[in-house]
């Protein structure tokens, strides 16, 4: 009762709101824009002064243009943000220079990390140079030391502005749209209802009445307090880093003007903005940077860590070498501030599974400029219709983070060398070299003596291919060995992994697989709405099926074994362990399925056997015939492998060979591979690693989730059709069939590259642009080296949005892949290759995309 | 078993115990003064004493009419009472005769001293600061009155400024009109006093000795090699130089008597001091004034004065190598040799500066930040982090301590020379005195190039 009367009397108001977004930096003014302009009721809480506090009011004001990023989607997003603020810049009178960037590189790895930001520039349309003669890079810029750098590249479309002011104008035109804006005001608690569901906000303002809740407080997210939850507040992957910059005068030169481009050195890690009243110098080395403690109570003030000038000093090396006039100026301030990072460099949207109606927009890892306005609109959509349109979220989103993720320890581990990387861009390959060894499968010492070279994945060490002896460091792979130029180190080796599983038989550990246990009376029931393909088959069967949302496109693949009535096994891919079980339990609930979704993930090790000598394998291991009839592919059984027991034997491979992957349970993990390896030896079993299964796959046509297909992809546009079964309801009919009808613009096709030298060519790795009859048409997604076809092998997604992409458009074109500025011929295929197979047995569910 | 343990544990807690016992007896009479003016960054003195009451004293002040820094130490013998009349009366004299090309502002003879610190009270009796201001005051005017010694040499002026200060010191202790004999003032012209002076105006500087203390500059080369510059000369026997001036001033007669046993007349080890008027005055005069106070006048006394009180100068002009000056009395030269000295230093001071974090002091650029960053990495490297803060009390622990072995070791000798109590561990070292003065490089390399 006092309680209450408490509550009353300190109420000043009590309102109501569709959204209320908590932080006023650029993530939450941007957020509060978008959804006032779509017409929401927004009250946006910031506790000090929009704009001013957090990394937001300390930032230097930078926008990088998109083609720094590889990955499309976030081009995307950088794009739609510089759209925004340039918007902006011409409604108000902030300061809004475009003065352009360029960057530097002194290594063969970032010349082509340079060379493949102009291919991707060009298709921008965006002025962009590339120089390599260092006296007219002097002539440019003569403050800069150009003795050493290879390449520069110029980025003319990237911006400084003014951050604050920018905040204020989004603010203010999302007040003029109807938003509610309250300053000096501090969320202090978020209110759960019975279900998990955000019911109302308490504030210093007073309790706003909502069911939507965004915390986009930077590196405050996630100290809200919410009382039901057992640790008082949403658990989010996100910690807070220094960065440091000296702020110091003009350089003595009149060389230096406004519109003087940032200046970015890849190699030395280093950043210089110089204008002609102030120098701003960056430098990213990993040792310079301090992880600060979590935040755990969002009303605590900013407070500048200490600057530490010691920690520095690498970066002031570098600085002063690249421009030796920066000695001469005065110390000036060394600011240290403070920015929320993320595991993967990525920041983080999207609904927490922790509490509905509880958002995320955080984690920006020191690009929130660049990308806070896109990943507004981006919510934006998630908030309004449930699914975000204008880019692809996989990468962003809040659900790609698993319970170690948000793991203190874990983060001030990693964290330091993500905030070092604040200006490299990370390849689908890149490995960290912190927080390593964290989930680890009960052979990973029996694989590490075999020679495995690790790679991180969702904490998960899997192994990538084998050394020839055993590694002896700790962190096995260190960074990412997809080399963007050259043969990689490992190609040979891969190369004879390759060779086992076509001809003999090869093992790869593939434990990291997401794997679910569904069970209950409603469990078919529920597969068959949630799933396009028809899972009510006998039970022992698999299936492979995609899970679709509303509007057709993919949340995930999968495969589903039967194993009972009711009992349903599903494999995953890895990334999508959180994602998964968060949108099955999502829709139980939503439709009051009886079913029960566990996640046996980390229960089970899971080994595939490649090739065709696996089936002679399986049966010696099992003492069953495994012929074709008795065990054909898609099948799936609970069998014994010498003492140990409950093991289940799926015959999908994932790559469209011949073999089984067995799931072990854990305790027998061991038992069962000794057993395995050397029954394996006479058939010459060998070791392979992911590597080699993506060779194989590549070959095949198979598209993979994340990679190749995301939720923006629909079976209809990647060629999956045949796995959709539309005589039952399912969740994305509806859509599927509006497209079939329609007809779709987009088709996933093989890439055969020709004359491509993979000694001394750059390297394809996804992402580079491929031209029909000199126009660009489509975009690779992923890429690996064929073994068997000899040749350079890539997936990608053609567009046509005017005419459609019929099998004859695509066949009329000739067509051109731009690798990092070198136009390779390439062969399109709409099917996968014959492949010769020599002695390889061809599974009988082998169907190559369409 | 457990009465083992026992007395393990008594034994450690004693070691600890003693070990702060050890650093706070070290540590009792350190000063750090940071000055930051000109050329000077800061200063670091300690104090150890043997003898009780202690004889050493220390002091530093500034002219203000010719920006100039002094620091002087003075190591008495034969009582504290001259060292300590030094230690407060010489500075007067030092800016009462500065040049007329060095007087940057006007003050009067006897308002131009700003103390900076000083080991003695300062305070003089009544009647007796009376004598003095007036003896300055007259000392002053003949000063300026010279025109050969006013537009002169900073050489010429320290000498005559130390000259007349000793001989005004000993004529103090004349008797007055009324034959009436000051009995503070005869014992200060009893006892003696040996004096190093550093006298640092911007960057020249000029050291002025008389007898044994000596002054020591670190130099630190670019490629960071330390050497040590002796800026002063003992004035003691094994100085040939000093010996054959003597042997030269009285009669070839005397030859058997003047330097025996390399003690003066057989009695005073130093051969330059002020005070001691056993050897400056006539016997008639000791007669009269010293033995009534119990001071028999020595042997041999023929010829007087044995003892001269003109000092030695050395100059040197500061350059952007020149990191240090260390002054300090015999008690420290009879421990260590000045190379040993001046890499203490150079390794303290990279030590310490890993201590704290790093602020770019104002007017720094970044190629100078980066130079510092540089050299605190060199010291981080040193594994050997320095116990002490202060880099005089540094000095004096190795002196005692040794330079060898370990922390452990270090402290059992310092625990045992330590636990001697004053007066009679004269017996085993002499007071000890350490000035310690840190240049600032930037300033000097300001004007590295520069003329003045």
């Amino acid at each position: 009762m006092l309680h209450f009367q408490r509550r009353f009397l300190s109420t000043k108001f009590t309102s109501s709101a569709d959204v209320v977004i908590c932080g006023g930096g650029i993530s939450g003014t941007s957020l509060a824009y978008h959804l006032a302009k779509r017409g929401k009721k927004v009250c946006l809480f910031e506790k000090d002064a929009v704009g001013c506090s957090g990394a937001t009011g300390l930032s230097a004001g930078l926008v990088s243009a998109p083609i720094f990023w590889q990955d499309v989607g976030l081009q995307t997003i950088a794009q739609e943000s510089m759209n925004l603020y340039s918007e902006m810049a011409k409604s108000s009178k902030f300061r809004f220079v475009k003065c352009g960037r360029t960057y530097f590189a002194t290594s063969m790895t970032n010349e082509i990390v340079l060379r493949r930001m102009y291919s991707r520039g060009i298709v921008h349309n965006d002025s962009v140079e590339l120089i390599d003669c260092q006296s007219e890079m002097l002539a440019r810029w003569p403050f800069l030391q150009t003795e050493d750098i290879q390449l520069a590249l110029y980025s003319p479309e990237d911006v400084a502005l003014d951050p604050v002011a920018l905040c204020q104008h989004l603010a203010a035109t999302a007040k003029d749209y109807g938003a509610q804006i309250y300053e000096n005001s501090t969320v202090s608690e978020v209110m759960l209802g019975d279900e998990g569901q955000v019911y109302g906000i308490d504030t210093t303002h007073g309790f706003v009445e909502t069911s939507n809740f965004v915390d986009a407080a930077g590196i405050w997210s996630g100290s809200h307090l919410i009382k039901s939850l057992p640790h008082q507040h949403v658990q989010t992957a996100i910690y807070p880093c220094t960065y440091s910059y000296i702020h110091t005068s003009k350089l003595p030169t009149g060389a230096v003007i406004d519109s003087t481009p940032i200046f970015n050195d890849l190699d030395a890690n280093i950043m210089l903005r110089t204008t002609s009243f102030k120098t701003l110098a960056a430098g990213f080395a990993e040792d310079s940077i301090r992880p600060l403690a979590r935040q755990t109570n969002n009303s605590t003030t900013w407070v500048h860590p200490e600057p530490d000038w010691n920690k520095f000093d690498p970066n002031l090396d570098k600085l002063i070498h690249r421009c030796p006039m920066l000695g001469n100026v005065n110390h000036g301030d060394l600011i240290c501030g403070m920015e929320a990072y993320t595991p993967d460099k990525l920041p983080t949207i999207g609904e927490s599974s922790q509490a509905r109606g509880y958002y995320m927009m955080c984690g920006m890892n020191g690009q929130g400029l660049s990308l806070a306005g896109g990943l507004g609109k981006l919510l934006s959509e998630i908030i309004c219709d449930g699914v975000a349109k204008t880019a692809d979220v996989t990468r962003v989103d809040v659900g790609r983070f698993v319970d170690l993720h948000a793991n203190s320890q874990y983060l001030i581990e990693r964290t330091p060398e993500v905030a070092a990387m604040t200006y490299s861009n990370l390849y689908h390959s890149h490995q960290c070299h912190t927080a390593r060894n964290l989930r680890m499968a009960p052979i990973y010492h029996q694989l590490k003596d075999a020679g495995a070279v690790f790679g991180e994945i969702m904490g998960y060490e899997r192994p990538l291919w084998f050394a020839k002896s055993a590694q002896s460091h700790k962190n096995a792979l260190m960074r990412g060995q997809d080399t963007l130029i050259g043969k990689p180190e490992w190609f040979d080796r891969v190369a004879s992994e390759y060779e086992a599983c076509r001809e003999r038989v090869g093992l790869i550990d593939m434990s990291s697989f997401a794997k679910y246990d569904i069970t209950g009376p409603d469990a078919l029931k529920f597969l068959q709405y949630l799933c396009s393909a028809n899972v009510d088959e006998p039970i022992g069967t698999t299936v492979y099926t995609g899970m679709q949302h509303q509007q057709g496109g993919y949340v995930t693949d999968c495969t589903l074994s039967r194993l009972g009535d009711n009992k349903f096994f599903m494999v995953a891919p890895t990334i999508q362990q959180e994602r998964c079980l968060v949108w099955m339990k999502k829709w139980a609930e939503k439709l009051g399925s009886k079913v029960h979704v566990q996640d046996v993930t980390g229960a089970y090790t899971a080994l595939d056997l490649i090739g065709p000598s696996s089936r002679y394998l399986m049966q010696d291991v099992t003492g069953l015939s495994m012929t074709s009839n008795e065990f054909p592919t898609f099948r799936c059984q609970e069998i014994n492998i010498g003492m140990a027991t409950g093991i289940r034997a799926i015959s999908v491979t994932h790559c469209g060979e011949l073999g089984w992957v067995i799931y072990i349970p854990n305790e027998m993990a061991q038992n069962v591979y000794d057993k395995v390896i050397s029954a394996g030896q006479e058939y010459s079993l060998q070791h392979a690693g992911y590597y080699t299964l993506r060779q194989l796959r590549i070959e095949k046509f198979y598209v993979y989730w994340g990679q190749d297909i995301n939720a923006t992809v629909t079976p209809v546009e990647c060629g999956r059709l045949f796995r959709v079964d539309f005589k039952k309801d399912f969740i994305g009919k509806a859509a599927l069939e509006e497209q079939l009808e329609r007809g779709v613009s987009k088709r996933f096709v093989q890439l055969l590259i020709d004359n491509h030298d993979k000694e001394t060519d750059p390297w394809p790795q996804g992402g580079e642009t491929l031209y029909r009859d000199g126009r660009p048409c489509g975009l690779t997604t992923s890429a690996a080296y064929g073994f068997t076809l000899g040749c350079q092998v890539c997936i990608a997604v053609i567009e046509n949005k005017e005419f459609g992409v019929s099998a004859e458009f695509i066949n009329r074109g000739s067509y051109e892949l731009d690798i990092a500025g070198k136009r390779f011929a390439v062969r399109v295929n709409l099917h996968s290759p014959t492949l010769p197979m020599i002695s390889s047995e061809h599974p009988l569910h082998y169907r190559p995309t369409q | 078993m457990l009465k083992r343990k026992l007395i393990e544990q008594v034994r450690r807690k004693n070691t600890r115990n003693s070990r702060w016992n050890a650093d706070a007896h070290l540590r009792a009479h350190e000063r750090t003064s940071n000055i930051e003016a000109d050329a000077i960054v800061r200063v670091d003195t300690c104090q150890l004493a043997a003898n009780n009451p202690i004889e050493d004293f220390y002091s530093a002040a500034k002219c203000l009419s010719s920006r100039a820094f002094l620091f002087g130490v003075y190591d008495g013998h034969g009582g504290q009472q001259c060292s300590r009349y030094i230690s407060t009366n010489l500075f007067p004299y030092i800016c009462a005769s500065v040049l007329k090309k060095h007087e940057i502002a006007e003050y009067p003879s006897a308002e131009r001293l700003e103390w900076l610190f000083s080991s003695s009270d300062g305070h003089l009796p009544n009647a007796f600061s009376e004598k003095h201001t007036e003896n300055i005051v007259k000392y002053h005017k003949k000063f300026r009155a010279s025109q050969e010694l006013y537009q002169g040499t900073v050489r010429e002026a320290l000498k005559l400024a130390f000259e007349q200060c000793d001989e005004d010191l000993s004529r103090n202790a004349l008797p007055s009109g009324k034959g009436i004999i000051d009995r503070l003032s005869a014992m200060i012209a009893a006892s003696g006093s040996c004096t190093t002076l550093a006298h640092i105006r911007a960057r020249h500087l000029h050291v002025a000795n008389l007898g044994d203390a000596a002054a020591v500059l670190g130099v630190v080369n670019s490629n960071g090699s330390v050497t040590a510059r002796q800026l002063s000369r003992a004035h003691c026997v094994d100085n040939a130089d000093e010996v054959h001036r003597i042997r030269t001033s009285h009669p070839a007669s005397e030859s058997q008597t003047v330097l025996r046993g390399g003690r003066l007349l057989g009695e005073l080890f130093p051969l330059r001091a002020f005070g001691d008027v056993r050897y400056k005055w006539p016997l008639e005069l000791q007669k009269v004034v010293l033995e009534p106070f119990g001071h028999p006048p020595p042997y041999h006394l023929l010829t007087p004065p044995y003892l001269s009180s003109s000092p030695e100068v050395f100059y040197h002009k500061l350059t952007a190598n020149d990191k240090f000056l260390v002054l300090a009395t015999d008690g420290l030269w009879e421990w260590l040799d000045p190379d040993t000295v001046v890499r203490l230093v150079h390794d303290h001071t990279l030590g310490t500066i890993t201590q704290q974090p790093y602020v770019p002091k104002s007017g720094t650029t970044l190629n100078e930040v980066r130079e510092q960053l540089r050299d605190r990495a060199q010291g981080e490297k040193k594994t050997k982090k320095p116990i002490d803060e202060n880099c005089a009390t540094h000095i004096i622990r190795h002196a005692l301590g040794g330079v060898s072995g370990g922390a452990t070791k270090q402290y059992e000798r310092l625990i045992d020379i330590l636990q001697v109590p004053p007066g009679r561990a004269r017996n085993y070292r002499d007071d000890i005195t350490v000035i310690v003065i840190h240049f600032n490089d930037s300033y000097l390399k300001k004007y590295d190039n520069s003329e003045e």
